[in-house]
């Protein structure tokens, strides 16, 4: 276990566990998650940062608030302008992004909800990748497994 | 809300560039190359040669784009970002700026792998240096593997007769014999060297060895590990170097 909370502080950056991995009492369990976020959000091919945009953006659609939250502040602290944050923050695709981004926040808003094949057509169509494609669909698998995990243990959002 | 892709892609840009620190040189390259298609609509880093490059600009705007000249180590090269956009003044700042950070980190990560490369390779034979040997000791020999410590006998006297040069060549040319058997060859210093090798390389280093003057010893694993197999192999060769020389 110490050696996974280690892990987690050193590569989020934050010098602390995040509740959504500390509320894990069985050690399986957290590693899984971990490392489910790690090879899915932290590394891959797509960006970082649309992938939490993509994150905020799955868990408003479906109405789950710790990640929405926790993943707001992330972008905030990065330098993410008020007003897109505002309108992630609102569920809502920002217009006018670069041609790449937009096309996966879109994706992220519909899939949350409605997942269905057809979307991949709108990333694929903006130039992404057969692997980025993959990415973007465990993103949005991995944030719809985030907001079951932190509504259904009814885990707090983490004092931000 | 109009400065919002602007700000994305700086925010981009410095994803891309935080995660230089930890990457080596090709690394960087492959980093900066998949940023550069996130942070450019439609825009390509391109690695040129430098013999390609010639009449463009060491930095700066170049046709369809924006190129800058790096010296190098490991080797120059020629950074070409095809950019549709680059007449475009914002645009073509932040290409600049883009281009900025990649070379400064070309440069850290270029650097250390030639000092890291520095430190494990012999100036002069191109072998293995003494630092990479203690390194490769220290993760110890397995059972069956040791070491041979070799010394080319009378390089003091060539050096003394026709001079440094003919003591280098003669130097190379037993590392190149090493080589050519493909054996695990170091160079300790001066006229010394050490293969690591398994029993069966034996006859392998009877042969890279015929037509060089030379006293040596073997230690194995089973003996010694580390700075005593070396010791060991060295008291070895200095017993054969006397028993020659007696027998001289």
């Amino acid at each position: 276990m110490e050696h996974i909370d280690q892990e987690i502080a050193e590569e989020l950056g934050f010098g602390l566990v995040p509740n959504v991995f500390a509320y894990a009492q069985s050690s399986e369990l957290k590693a899984a998650l971990w490392k489910a976020f790690r090879h899915v959000v932290l590394r891959g091919l797509l960006p970082r940062t649309v992938k939490e945009m993509m994150g905020v953006l799955v868990s408003r659609a479906r109405g789950s608030s710790y990640a929405a939250e926790v993943h707001l502040h992330a972008l905030m602290v990065q330098g993410t302008e008020t007003a897109l944050l505002e309108a992630l923050r609102r569920g809502e695709v920002p217009s006018g992004l670069p041609g790449k981004v937009q096309a996966l926040l879109a994706f992220a808003h519909k899939a949350a909800t409605a997942p269905d094949p057809g979307l991949l057509a709108g990333l694929r169509q903006a130039g992404l990748s057969e692997a980025e494609v993959q990415e973007a669909v465990a993103v949005v698998g991995l944030f719809a497994l985030v907001n079951t995990w932190t509504d259904l243990l009814e885990i707090p959002v983490d004092p931000l | 809300m109009s400065l919002e892709p602007l700000l994305l892609r700086l925010l981009l840009l410095h994803e891309a560039v935080v995660g230089y620190g930890s990457l080596d040189f090709n690394g960087v390259l492959q980093r900066a190359k998949h940023a550069a298609e996130w942070i450019f609509e439609d825009g390509k880093l391109e690695v040129v040669r430098p013999e390609a490059a010639i009449g463009l600009p060491a930095r700066g705007r170049v046709p369809g784009g924006y190129g800058a000249y790096f010296p190098g180590p490991p080797e120059p090269l020629y950074l070409r970002l095809a950019y549709p956009k680059i007449d475009d003044a914002t645009e073509l700042r932040i290409a600049a700026l883009f281009v900025d950070h990649l070379l400064a980190a070309l440069e850290g990560a270029g650097y250390r792998e030639e000092l890291e490369r520095q430190a494990r390779i012999d100036w002069l034979t191109g072998l293995g240096s003494r630092r990479f040997l203690e390194r490769r000791l220290q993760e110890g020999l397995g059972e069956g593997w040791g070491l041979a410590l070799l010394d080319l006998d009378g390089l003091k006297q060539v050096n003394d007769t026709q001079g440094h040069l003919a003591g280098d060549r003669l130097l190379k040319a037993l590392a190149e014999s090493l080589r050519r058997y493909a054996l695990e060859a170091y160079r300790l210093a001066g006229d010394e060297f050490v293969v690591v090798l398994s029993r069966e390389d034996i006859p392998r280093l009877h042969r890279a060895l015929e037509g060089f003057a030379v006293s040596y010893g073997v230690s194995w694993a089973e003996e010694a590990q580390g700075e005593a197999l070396l010791a060991l192999a060295d008291a070895r060769m200095y017993q054969q170097k006397r028993s020659r020389g007696r027998d001289r």
